[in-house]
Formats: structure tokens, C-alpha cells, sequence
């Protein structure tokens, strides 16, 4: 196991508070927890009625002069699979087309059904972009500062990671964030939500890492090339597992 | 209940964020306790001058379609005990949030808090619109430019049209030693065009471009020359009569050995 997991609390605080350890370099632990969240398989619009009808005006701003896309893009990824259970309550009904934007095209989701199909970004995830996708997400590119990747399963950016990830947002543990160069702004596994201490800079970079759960505390060590085959592989065959009895 | 004061340029990058954290925090260390709200939504800056980007979970949008409460929103200032801030959002744009939304929001807001300051977005549209739709004050922060000027002659005459209390200016950038060589709008040229009550100049200052990139508000520092001019337009707000800085001190040796010998 990896030797370098530090983590304790201060009892002193009134939540306890998870610092994580990475080499000597500790993500400090953001006081609030976050609930999981149901992920939409592409196509649902998952946004209540008051920001749909904000939509439409921005549709409109954007047939008027083209503009750079915006929040609608998140979950948009054409042409997909349905997730199993992946239903909602509050979905609305998707007559309201929107505009093809170029971010349609960024994408091209990948595997077979189930939650463990992929969702590949062939671009850069830039400022006030999100990706949003019931499954894993792979970047090939970087994610910058601003930029927001949120997945029900697995993470991995093939450049340098700068904004803010959040794998197992349906509430999976066992979700894991990988990145050539791991620098987030705010990483979050499941319910745990981390950030890198204030008086550090953000650390790590000089080679691939892995970020995952253990013992109640997010941390971050160098990936190991076949880790994954216990981190990745592990939590699929627990789950399929668990869902055959 | 708490004062609400939006802060407006309508040309951008003339400091309206730069102020909204330092004049925020100035308030905060003279024990008051105040929230920050970023309506710049879609270009989000203020967490980022404040330090506290890595600290959103939720934003403004979260709070008026109610998928979080509203103290689940607001981020402790890392410094500062009585310091709040309220993020905008980043990926979604001006169109997000209504004017009913933000009256209802600042109006929850000055419940608690003694000062609730808006950051708001450049630009006379909707997100304008929005910013001052709870704000009972306004600062106008400009630089001394003619374009600057000029928008903030427009912004004031939309805040008076939108029954505003009597906005107050804030110069900002200021550099005497220019305005000394003639080649600067001076002060009194701009109260001249506004017709406003001033209250506040800060001086150009680098110190300004490090704190910023920082995440520390100059206001903090004691030696930074706009740090003492926003702590002054701080306790200003607060209603204290303070004198404004002396110029003169700001020109250096040679400024002033060309004053005594009548040339400047």
C-alpha cells in the first residue's frame, strides 16, 4: 500500500478537518460535503424551468452574433446510449432544440452501455466550460483554471489538470482522478472536496499522479503504470459484484 | 440592517474589482461585517483577487434557483473573520438571474451583514441592470481617461434615472507627478464633468498588480499608497471625516525641489 498517506484531524475544528497528503505537499479539506448528484445521460436537460427559459434568450443573443458556447454545451453529447437508471425527476421536455456549437463536436463518447462507458473531450476544457457525463470522462488536452469536469466514474487528463474535477459525483469512492500533470484547483472524489493549503503552491506536476479515497481523506501519489488494474479494475469488478448479489 | 452599495464604472478595467475587495476587506478590518457578491456572472474575478477560487462550491446561481441555501454559498474570507464572499457563476452568462432575483437576494443579505458590497459587471446591460436592481448606494469608480469619464457620466445619469441615492466617485489610478506635467485629466476636472461628491482617489500603484495576482487586497498592506487610500475611502463609508492623501508626497524629491524653484 502506499506508504506516503498521511492524514489526521483537528479535533479543535468544529467538523473534523482531512488534510491529505501528497509527498509534502497536503490538500487541505474544504469544510463542506458534497451530496451526490444524479448525472443525466446526454439529451435530458437536466436545468429547471426558470434557467430553460433564461435559455432561450441566450439562444436567441446567439443567432444574433455568435457567440463563444456557453453553459448549455455541459451534457450535450449527442447521439449516446442511455445510461441505466440514469432518469430524473425534473427533467424537462427536450423540444426546446438548441444551436449546434462547436463543442458538440468535442466529443466522441466511447464503451458499451452501463455506467461504464466513457466520454472522450478532444480538446482543451477551457474557462467557464463543463463537462458533465454519466460515466468517465477522458481529456486529451488540459483543463485550465475555470474549467469544470464532472463524471459519475473515472477522470483522466492527459495534460496538466488546473481546474476543477469532481469523479464519483453520484457518490462512487472508488472513483478515481488521474493526470499527466495534477494541479486542481478544487478536487473532488465523491462527497470529499479538496483544495490545495494556502501558503503552498500547488505542488505535484513533475510527473503522472493519481488522486483517490482512502480512509476518509483524498490522496494524491505517483501513478504507478498497472496501479490502476487495483484501482480502476477493482472498483468495477466490487460494483459488478455487488450488483449480482 | 445592513447598507447595500453597488460598485459601477461602466467601461471595464478601470478597478471596480480591485475596489469592490479592497474597499470589502477595509470595512471587514474596521470590524464590520461584510459580504461581497460578484454579479459579473459568465467572467467571475472577484474570487479569484480575493484569493478564494479554490473554495466555490456553490455560486450566486445556486443560491436564486435554490439548489443550495444561502449561507452554504458564502465563502469565509481567509483572513478576515467578518469578511464573506458570494461567487458568481462561471458557466453560465448575464441572462441567469433576474432583477427580482437580486432584490430578494440583497435584501436576505443585509439581514446580516452591515455592508453588502456588489462587484459589478462592466457594460450598461443586463448584468448592469441586475447589479444595481437591490443597491441603494452606488460608488463610481473611474480612471482619469476621457472614455472613462464619459461612461461614467452614462452610468451616472442611468443610476439617477433608476432613483439611486446620490452616487459617490471613486478616481482611480491616479498619477500626480502627470497630472502635475499637465498631461493627466486632474481632480478637479473630473468633479467638474460628474458634478458628484468624491470619496475617494487612489493612486497608480504596481503594488496593486502583485496583491491582485496575490490574492491579497492591497488594503492589507501598510506601506502600498492605495492601500492607505482605500482604507481611507473605508472609513469614509463609515462616515469619518478623512482628510485625502497629500499629493505632493507622491511626486519624489525632484517633484518637489522643481515646485520650490517654480517650475512645476
Amino acid at each position: 500500500m502506499s506508504s506516503n498517506v498521511c492524514f489526521w484531524r483537528d479535533d479543535g475544528e468544529k467538523r473534523p478537518r482531512l488534510f491529505s497528503c501528497r509527498g509534502r505537499i497536503y490538500l487541505v479539506s474544504v469544510e463542506k460535503y458534497i451530496k451526490p448528484q444524479r448525472i443525466l445521460p446526454p439529451g435530458n436537460k437536466e436545468e429547471s424551468p426558470v434557467s430553460s427559459a433564461s435559455g432561450g434568450e441566450t439562444r436567441e443573443a446567439a443567432g444574433a452574433a455568435p457567440i463563444a458556447p456557453t453553459e448549455d454545451e455541459k451534457g450535450r453529447m449527442a447521439g449516446l446510449p442511455s445510461g441505466t437508471g440514469a432518469t430524473s425527476s425534473n427533467e424537462s421536455p427536450t423540444s426546446n432544440r438548441q444551436l449546434p456549437t462547436s463543442l458538440d463536436r468535442a466529443g466522441i463518447p466511447r464503451g458499451g452501455k452501463g455506467p461504464n462507458h466513457t466520454f472522450f473531450v478532444s480538446r482543451t476544457v477551457r474557462s467557464g466550460q463543463r463537462f458533465k457525463y454519466p460515466g468517465n470522462i477522458v481529456v486529451m488536452g488540459d483543463v485550465h483554471p475555470g474549467g469544470e469536469i464532472v463524471a459519475s466514474g473515472h477522470i483522466i487528463v492527459m495534460g496538466t489538470c488546473r481546474g476543477v474535477v469532481h469523479a464519483g459525483a453520484e457518490g462512487d469512492e472508488k472513483a478515481v482522478v488521474i493526470a499527466f500533470r495534477l494541479q486542481p484547483t478544487q478536487l473532488r472524489i465523491a462527497g470529499y472536496i479538496t483544495r490545495a493549503p494556502d501558503d503552498e503552491n500547488p505542488g505535484g506536476g513533475e510527473e503522472p499522479e493519481i488522486a483517490r479515497v482512502q480512509d476518509e481523506a483524498v490522496i494524491i501519489e505517483k501513478y504507478q503504470p498497472g496501479g490502476e488494474k487495483r484501482w480502476i479494475s477493482g472498483s468495477t469488478i466490487q460494483e459488478e459484484e455487488e450488483q449480482n448479489g | 440592517m445592513g447598507e447595500v452599495i453597488v460598485v459601477t464604472s461602466g467601461k471595464g478595467g478601470v478597478g471596480k474589482t480591485t475596489t469592490t475587495a479592497n474597499l470589502g476587506t477595509g470595512l471587514a478590518s474596521l470590524e464590520k461585517k461584510v459580504v461581497l457578491v460578484d454579479t459579473d456572472i459568465g467572467l467571475r474575478n472577484l474570487d479569484v483577487v480575493m484569493g478564494l477560487e479554490n473554495r466555490i462550491v456553490y455560486d450566486l446561481i445556486d443560491v436564486v434557483e435554490g439548489r443550495c441555501r444561502l449561507k452554504q454559498a458564502l465563502i469565509k474570507d481567509k483572513r478576515l473573520e467578518t469578511l464573506y464572499l458570494l461567487p458568481a457563476n462561471q458557466t453560465r452568462d448575464k441572462t441567469a438571474v433576474s432583477r427580482q432575483q437580486m432584490i430578494d437576494l440583497t435584501a436576505r443579505l443585509k439581514e446580516e451583514f452591515e455592508f453588502v458590497l456588489i462587484d459589478c459587471p462592466a457594460g450598461i446591460e443586463m448584468g448592469f441592470k441586475n447589479a444595481i436592481a437591490g443597491a441603494e448606494q452606488a460608488l463610481v469608480v473611474t480612471t482619469p481617461e476621457v472614455a472613462a469619464v464619459r461612461d461614467a457620466d452614462r452610468i451616472i445619469g442611468l443610476l439617477e434615472a433608476a432613483e439611486m441615492e446620490a452616487p459617490r466617485l471613486i478616481i482611480n489610478r491616479l498619477r500626480p507627478d502627470m497630472v502635475r506635467k499637465g498631461d493627466m485629466m486632474d481632480i478637479e476636472d473630473m468633479l467638474e464633468i460628474l458634478a458628484i461628491d468624491l470619496v475617494g482617489v487612489v493612486p497608480e500603484d504596481e503594488y496593486i498588480v502583485i496583491s491582485t495576482n496575490r490574492g491579497e487586497p492591497a488594503v492589507l498592506d501598510r506601506h502600498s499608497r492605495a492601500g492607505q487610500a482605500y482604507r481611507n475611502i473605508s472609513r469614509r463609508l463609515l462616515g469619518e471625516e478623512v482628510p485625502f492623501l497629500n499629493w505632493d508626497a507622491g511626486g519624489g524629491f525632484m517633484a518637489r525641489l522643481r515646485k520650490l524653484m517654480g517650475l512645476g
